[in-house]
């Protein structure tokens, strides 16, 4: 109790301190590579529901989060409803399409799962290019209106990334809930063992199509905040790459962790940037990390960085009870150790 | 003592040829324990599966209370008051005792996003009453000690504990035990024995299938023995033992002890 106290604490004052900050950050490239990042983190928590929590895949996340922005662009530019309407409409949208591509893949597993929420993914991804009248082709759409909020212009990168800190913030209190619930253990367990699921009562297909509606609703809303800080999307964004990086980002934090995401996506865009010294050779150099880190530490950052001081501190403490159990006066309890 | 909680009619099961269960009858009364014996392979297992609705029978049908079940999903069964323990032990090894056992409390729980999303009061409330739930079955399985251990890290006598206890945690009319004492020694077996007869005082009912004879006749109130998918004998345990087909299945052809 006083532990999910102490979380609600920590997590309070640190959303606020980041919100506040954000409003200090005078480099405007700083700002965007913190806004992308952002939106990055709460597309890696998307997926996390999915692949962390439910033990499904998820290969054609841009496939949500283009839909979500395209809503927001379309609604906006060409029905000039307003950015909050908009993203209201986006989030229920992609969450629709979360329930649609999770009817048939309560039947499908693994192989399968992967590669029918890949084919997801490609079609949005043709659907955008191609479908000119509606979403312009190729060249997307310009001129998204930027959101204003109780008459803050969002436009300014600084007042947009407090607001974004503040929405993954929520987020997160959000999904720690969740996973603490009893839509959390029914969740782990059907990723665990789905006959046990059935015969403790849980209604499984129900619990996996939750998933995929959180999922893709969530998604849908980062493609909602990119629509309105870019105020202009492309489908080159809302790529099969795109999908592959974000699932990635999940799995190299550490997925099934609220950490690990979030780890994996400040990781990544750092990487990313860091790696713009490199010019031609950025994107080997980028592969060899990936790779080596998906070998040497397939369970994710997050967690293993977790396991070896949980078993440095354990080890600690069992050098003392050897050291106490010599002494002739130690103590009962170090003995019975 | 005698009332009638669930009605098995005409179940039959068929794999592409073989019927691993052939028609099979058989009320299951309330507060009794039903012991189900028959040598491997009688079909013993696919019944169970059944009754927990994770096989459907390709004939027949159950009745519990008034409902009539011919299909069923596999996660009405619970609802309908069935649980089980499976013959080898299905438990979520990444997890601790106690998390186990919770699964069990998944049908109670309190679910509702506004609940989860603002901890209402029932909502807090009923968590603690699910742990505390929990808590007791831990102290009655005398689990006490390992609550908080992984699953990975307890003998096989234990994993068969949490697994009932997990079962118990539905709050179930009537307990499936399949096989429950698989691979345990006889002083473990004499344990869970105990423990059944104490599941049955709470005033559940155990169908109860299991190889040991002797563990069997001298648990159950009363015996099915089943032979190639069919019912060959049923009485009380006395009966079963002086009849003529089951010492013919025990003893001829079948290598079971
Ligand atoms: N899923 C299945 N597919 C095909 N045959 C099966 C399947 N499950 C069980 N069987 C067959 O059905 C028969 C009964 O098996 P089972 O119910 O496990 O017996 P028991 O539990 O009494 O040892 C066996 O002959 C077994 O090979
Ligand atoms: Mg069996």
């Amino acid at each position: 109790m006083t532990k999910t106290r102490l979380f609600y604490t920590a997590i309070t004052i640190l959303c606020i301190v980041c919100s506040i900050a954000s409003l200090y950050i005078q480099n405007l490239y700083l700002l965007r590579v913190f806004i992308l990042a952002a939106i990055t983190a709460i597309l890696a928590l998307s997926v996390n529901i999915l692949v962390g929590y439910t033990g499904q895949i998820s290969l054609g996340h841009a496939g949500f989060f283009g839909i979500g922005a395209y809503m927001v662009g379309i609604l906006n530019v060409n029905y000039h409803l307003s950015f909050w309407l908009c993203m209201v409409i986006a989030v229920l949208f992609s969450g629709l399409m979360g329930l649609i591509l999770g009817l048939p893949t309560t039947k499908l597993k693994g192989h399968f799962l992967g590669i029918a929420t890949l084919g997801f993914g490609v079609i949005v991804n043709g659907v955008l290019n191609n479908w000119m009248q509606v979403t312009g082709g190729p060249q997307g759409i310009r001129d998204i209106q930027s959101p204003t909020l109780f008459s803050i212009p969002l436009e300014y990168g600084n007042y947009f990334l407090g607001f974004i800190v503040a929405c993954l913030s929520l987020l997160v209190l959000v999904i720690y809930l969740l996973i603490k619930s009893p839509v959390g253990r029914a969740w782990s367990c059907l990723k665990q063992d789905e006959i046990t699921a059935y015969v403790t009562g849980i209604h499984v297909y129900r619990y996996k199509l939750l998933a995929f509606t959180l999922s893709g609703g969530i998604a849908g809303f980062a493609g909602a905040l990119f629509a309105g800080y870019m105020t202009f999307i492309s489908p080159d964004t809302f790529d099969l790459n795109q999908s592959i990086s974000i699932i990635t980002t999940v799995i190299l934090g550490g997925s099934g962790t609220i950490a690990g995401p979030l780890l994996g996506t400040a990781l990544l865009s750092f990487l990313n940037e860091w790696l713009r010294n490199f010019d031609e050779l950025r994107l080997v150099i980028y592969g060899v990390i990936l790779v080596a880190v998906i070998v040497f530490i397939p369970e994710g950052i997050y967690p293993f960085f977790k396991n070896k001081i949980i078993s440095l501190f354990s080890r600690r403490k069992r050098v003392n009870q050897l050291k106490t159990s010599i002494d002739p006066h130690a103590g009962k309890d170090a003995v019975n150790e | 003592m005698n009332e009638q909680l669930m009605q098995v009619n005409n179940i039959s099961v068929n794999f592409g040829g073989l019927w691993a269960v052939k028609s099979i009858e058989m009320d299951v009364k309330k507060n009794e324990i039903l012991g189900v014996m028959g040598p491997n392979g009688a079909g013993k297992s696919t019944f169970l599966n059944v009754l927990s609705g994770l096989q459907q029978p390709s004939e027949g049908y159950l009745i519990i209370g008034t409902q009539k079940i011919s299909q069923s999903k596999p996660w009405n069964m619970a609802k309908l008051g069935l649980s089980r323990s499976f013959q080898t032990v299905r438990l979520l090894r990444e997890l601790n005792v106690l998390d186990n056992i919770l699964i069990g409390g998944h049908m109670d729980a309190q679910k509702q996003a506004w609940d989860i999303l603002f901890r209402t009061k029932r909502y807090r409330q009923k968590e603690k009453e699910l742990v505390s739930r929990a808590d007791n079955l831990i102290e009655t399985l005398e689990l006490s000690e390992k609550k908080y251990e992984k699953i990975s890290r307890l003998s096989t006598e234990e994993r068969r504990r949490v697994e009932i206890a997990r079962s118990l945690m539905t709050q179930p009319n009537i307990l499936l035990l399949d096989e429950p004492c698989a691979g345990l020694s006889p002083q473990e077996t004499e344990e869970i024995s105990k423990l059944i007869l104490r599941i049955k005082e709470q005033g559940v009912t155990v169908i109860l299938v299991e190889h040991n004879v002797k563990m069997i006749m001298s648990l159950s109130d009363r015996i099915v023995v089943l032979d190639h998918g069919q019912k060959i004998a049923e009485g009380t345990p006395d009966e079963i033992a002086k009849h003529e087909d089951v010492i013919k299945a025990y003893l001829g052809g079948s290598v079971n002890a």
